[in-house]
């Protein structure tokens, strides 16, 4: 060696050393036969540039060098002859010998895989992907902010915000907001829904429509598909179908645009065919003009919030700028119009805004989804390394016939794509499998939920996702027996060395393991315990063998309180000429309305909020709702006798605590009514609220148009018949099929049933993989132990014995784990409150159960190994050894 | 590989840097013939693979050669093989058929 290319003196500055990363980096390029010759080569020239140009250059070189080699070395016909497809079939035959390695790796991937992927789809459909406008991110939600008063009627549940409610828009603050000049707004649209009658030579359908102010289409970038969109100020009434509608009714026929549809009597021109965006506004066959009358735009409407606002923020400004905007011009609002004198305004971006009631639980299922796959992949770890302790000698054989180390790499890596391959497509099936049961539950007012499927970026995570674990698998396969060749004659010490520290914790990982198992299925079996719980919970009324449908009528036909009573009480009767029992009810429980309405006992005394049933009568009879005290409302409560109203319990006790309500007169709303009756609670909100108070008044004094049609019996016979009755009295009427009124109580149920089946498929999946990962220990102890137990066994110890000292080792693992979770149940019972509300979340008796069930399976995944211990053979043992 | 093949441009450059060498021919000492003959500074890594793929198709062939040189170590040297020299042939001829009929000025040499 020349003195010039001496290495670096010692304590020189480290800067004139070769960087190691970048070493190593080149000698993977260089490939195993060639690497020593390119790192002198490269080494030669990086001293001589050292001394030419100075230490940061030549790194700089070096960094160069390296970096213009990756692109040759990974160049197709870089590999051996054959290519790495030769090398993937070897693979591929190679898992093929070991099938149970093989299904075990491959299936518990799989499992972590799928069961991320199936939530990763939840989350991507309905929260990450981009809502479907232009710059999405610009469209933002209107809202009015009020300090909770609590003396206003609730018709459209509002939310809270801030310790402010969140109100929709009136007609008239809409058309403030509309006709503002905004600076950080391009366009303000008013969206709400209705629906219409559609009347045609062979009957009458009831279509939805949305009802959208003409900015709509700049807001959500709506285009038409055929003729144009509504017209700013049009000359006649004009619709706009929606695709769907379009080739629903009319098979997608262009000649439509143009020609007349007949809505609730009056005749709209159809202008155009339009796609309404997913997710917002709601699924419809129609848009339709919003569009209001002076009446609608009076003082005394700016408390009927009920307009959704939607507008899109000016390009230059921000959301926030839009947000200060809005919230400026409602506290200006406030000085003109005393209704507004509290008001703030809100802009939220509209896709945040409809996901913002769910993001918890997506949060929440995503974070599980990752837990999951982190824990597959320590277990497939444990299952490697359990599996690489008998491949020991294999590797030796292949190692003294003259196999070099960088081909097992290779061979251990190819391996592992393989693997990881055939994880992410049992992963993709697993997750399409069971998208479809989640696509069943998820509940349908979830924005985009018809849309869930597995994406195409989602399935790429997945097989991205696969391939990485793969080679983690294969690099840890091979990083784990690479100190065991036997050249080196020290494998035995150096394997077992190795393992005692890794062993430590991956005993805690599988105790963690089972206690994470632990707390899910105790939550699971609570949740199932609640959900059988409210199963028992009296309703109040009886929803089997009541059949019902919703009907609403058309102002046109039907302007007046007595035309409203009259079509109301023509129905009924028609039915019972047929022999049907049948009622109306405007409001009844657990159909999904809410009317909050206030009700006092005298002038002097506080306003009480109930629930306001208007019912034609028979409707306590027909619901099951019983009297407990006077009568129920009848025929004889007619539009010119005295006011009446039956109060339910809660009421009565409330406003009557002393007793003796009958014959008081009480002011509900605004018009004083004697009490005649008072009738059973009914849970209006659900098995899972209180009963509300209630009151009943007849329908005949207070008519509304949208009612419910109730109807006791078989529901085919029944739908016929009102469909008879209904056409004799108003061929326009459209009157839907009856359908069973149990429909609301199993909607209802449906979260419920989501929860749990979350839940459920949570803890099977934890519980799945907590005992692999307790058989791939205990397997993995069991080999590694290998030779003292051939030792044990040549010395007479009995099979038995030793089988039950590997049982007793996994057994220990799982109570450590069963102790660990269920004193992580107690601690977090005060966060799940909320969730497990109403259930015996803390009794002893859930967890035991738990501990068995999980003690049980702990004893199945021991088994397997404890059996393999006693089937060591001595001789052979020691001899490999 | 078949005899309709051409050299990519780098592989030229490997194979003509080796036929102008004159002695044992190894990774590092084709690029130093690069480097004087042409100022480009390739990579030594690329130098290697590009060699290795060249064996592969018959166009060159090593053997590790005995310990030379000022730092004594061994190398792996290499030999233009007549397929070799057969594909220098074609992309050469393949260039001048196109050059012919070409309008395009020889630049100048440069400062």
């Amino acid at each position: 060696m020349s003195p010039g290319e001496s290495p670096p003196p010692h304590g020189q500055d480290r800067r004139s050393r070769v960087p190691a990363l970048a070493r190593l980096l080149a000698r993977f390029v260089a490939g195993p036969e060639d690497r020593d010759l390119v790192e002198a080569d490269l080494e030669q020239r990086f001293r001589r540039l050292v001394r030419e140009r100075g230490p940061g250059a030549a790194r700089r070189w070096y960094w160069w060098q390296v970096a213009r080699g990756v692109p040759a070395a990974l160049r197709p016909d870089a590999f051996r002859l054959g290519g790495s497809g030769g090398e993937m079939r070897h693979a591929l035959r190679a898992l093929g010998r070991k099938p149970l390695y093989t299904a075990g790796v491959a299936g518990t991937l799989a499992l972590g895989l799928g069961s991320a992927a199936a939530v990763a789809s939840v989350a991507w459909t309905v929260w990450l992907a981009p809502m479907p406008f232009p710059d999405p991110d610009r469209v933002v939600r209107l809202y009015e902010l009020l300090p909770p008063t609590g003396n206003q009627a609730v018709l459209l549940a509002p939310e809270e915000d801030d310790g402010f409610v969140r109100w929709q828009l009136s007609p008239p603050t809409l058309e403030d907001l509309r006709t503002h000049d905004w600076t950080t707004l391009q366009a303000v649209a008013g969206v709400t829904s209705d629906e219409l009658d559609w009347s045609r030579e062979g009957g009458t359908s009831r279509l939805t429509a949305i009802l959208a102010s003409p900015e709509v289409d700049r807001v959500l970038g709506l285009h038409p598909v055929a003729g144009r969109l509504l017209a700013r100020h049009p000359d006649a009434a004009e619709v706009l179908l929606t695709t769907a509608f379009w080739e629903r009714a009319f098979g997608g026929d262009p000649t439509v645009v143009g020609s007349t549809l007949t809505l609730d009597g009056v005749d709209h021109r159809i202008v155009g065919i339009a796609t309404l965006p997913t997710g917002y506004p709601k699924r419809a066959d129609l848009l339709l003009p919003l569009r209001f009358d002076p009446a609608q735009l009076t003082e005394g409407m700016r408390g009927a919030r009920y307009l959704d606002g939607v507008a899109r923020v000016a390009p230059g400004r921000t959301v926030g700028d839009a947000d200060a905007e809005v919230d400026a011009f409602f506290r200006s609002l406030g000085e003109r119009h005393a209704q507004h004198d509290q008001s703030r305004g809100q802009a939220v971006v509209l896709g945040e805004d409809l996901i913002r009631p769910y993001k918890g639980v997506l949060v929440l299922l995503l974070a599980a989804g990752g837990t999951f796959l982190a824990l597959a992949l320590v277990n497939v770890a444990g299952l490697v390394a359990a599996r690489r302790m008998e491949d020991r000698s294999a590797r030796w054989v292949r190692l003294a016939l003259g196999a070099t180390r960088a081909r097992l790499l290779r061979s251990a890596l190819v391996e592992g794509a393989a693997l990881g391959l055939m994880a992410s497509g049992a992963g993709l099936l697993g997750a399409w499998w069971l998208l479809s049961p989640i696509r069943s539950l998820v509940p349908t007012d979830i924005p985009r939920a018809e849309g869930l499927d597995l994406h195409p970026p989602v399935a790429a995570a997945v097989v991205l996702g696969g391939l990485a674990g793969g080679l983690l698998v294969g690099l840890l396969g091979h990083v784990l027996t690479r100190g065991a060749e036997p050249a080196r004659g020290r494998q035995a010490a150096r394997v077992r060395g190795a393992s005692a520290p890794g062993l430590a914790w991956r005993r805690a990982l599988v105790v963690g393991q089972v206690a994470f198992t632990t707390v899910l299925v105790t939550g699971g079996l609570v949740i199932l315990e609640r959900v059988a719980a409210l199963q028992d919970v009296e309703l109040g009324f009886e929803p089997e063998g009541v059949t019902s449908t919703q009907l609403t009528l058309s102002d046109l036909r039907y302007p007046s309180d007595e035309a409203r009573a009259d079509l109301w009480r023509a129905l009924v009767e028609g039915m019972e000429a047929r022999g049907l029992e049948a009622a109306v009810a405007v409001n009844p429980p657990m159909a999904g309305s809410t009317m909050s309405f206030g009700v006092r006992r005298d002038s002097a005394s506080d306003q009480v909020f109930a629930q306001y049933h208007s019912v034609g009568p028979g409707y306590f009879r027909l619901m099951g709702t019983g009297i407990a005290e006077g009568r129920a409302l009848g025929a004889g409560d007619g539009p010119d006798d005295r006011p009446v109203v039956v109060l339910d319990e809660t009421l009565a006790n409330e406003l009557f605590p002393e007793g003796g309500a009958i014959g008081q007169v009480i002011t509900v709303v605004s018009t004083p009514r004697t009490v005649v009756g008072v009738a059973a609670a009914t849970r209006h909100f659900g098995p899972d609220v209180e009963t509300p108070p209630g009151v009943y008044v007849p329908l005949s004094q207070d008519p509304w148009q949208l009612g419910h049609i109730l109807v006791s019996g078989e529901r085919r016979d029944a739908s016929a018949a009102l469909a008879d009755v209904a056409g004799e009295l108003d061929p326009g009427l459209g009157v839907a099929p009856l359908a069973p009124y149990s429909r609301y109580v199993v909607a209802w149920y449906a979260p419920l049933r989501l929860q749990s089946v979350v839940v459920g498929i949570l803890a099977g999946v934890g519980a799945v993989l907590a005992t692999l990962g307790l058989y791939a220990l205990v397997a993995y102890h069991v080999c590694s132990r290998r030779k003292e137990i051939g030792i044990r066994m040549a010395l007479g110890a009995p099979g038995s014995r030793l089988f039950g000292g590997v049982l007793a080792q996994g057994l220990a693992l799982a109570g450590a784990g069963v102790a660990l979770g269920i004193a992580g149940w107690y601690a977090a019972l005060p966060l799940t409150r909320g969730l497990l509300e109403g259930a015996d979340a803390g009794g002893p008796a859930l967890p035991l159960t738990v501990a068995l069930l999980v003690a049980g399976v702990s004893v199945l995944a021991t088994l397997v190994p404890a059996w393999r211990s006693t089937a060591v053979d001595p001789v052979t043992t020691l001899a490999a050894e | 590989m078949s005899g309709r093949e051409y050299l990519g441009e780098f592989e030229q450059v490997v194979l003509l840097a080796l036929a102008r060498i004159e002695g044992p021919a190894y990774g590092g000492s084709i690029h130093e013939e690069i480097l004087d003959a042409t100022g480009r500074d390739v990579s030594i890594p690329a130098v290697y693979v590009t060699l290795k793929r060249m064996e592969r198709k018959g166009l060159v062939e090593s053997r590790i050669g005995e310990a030379q040189g000022a730092t004594g170590r061994a190398t792996r040297n290499y030999r233009l093989l007549p397929q070799g020299r057969e594909a220098l042939g074609r992309s050469r001829a393949l260039l001048e058929r196109l050059w012919e009929g070409a309008d395009v000025p020889f630049p100048e040499p440069g400062p």
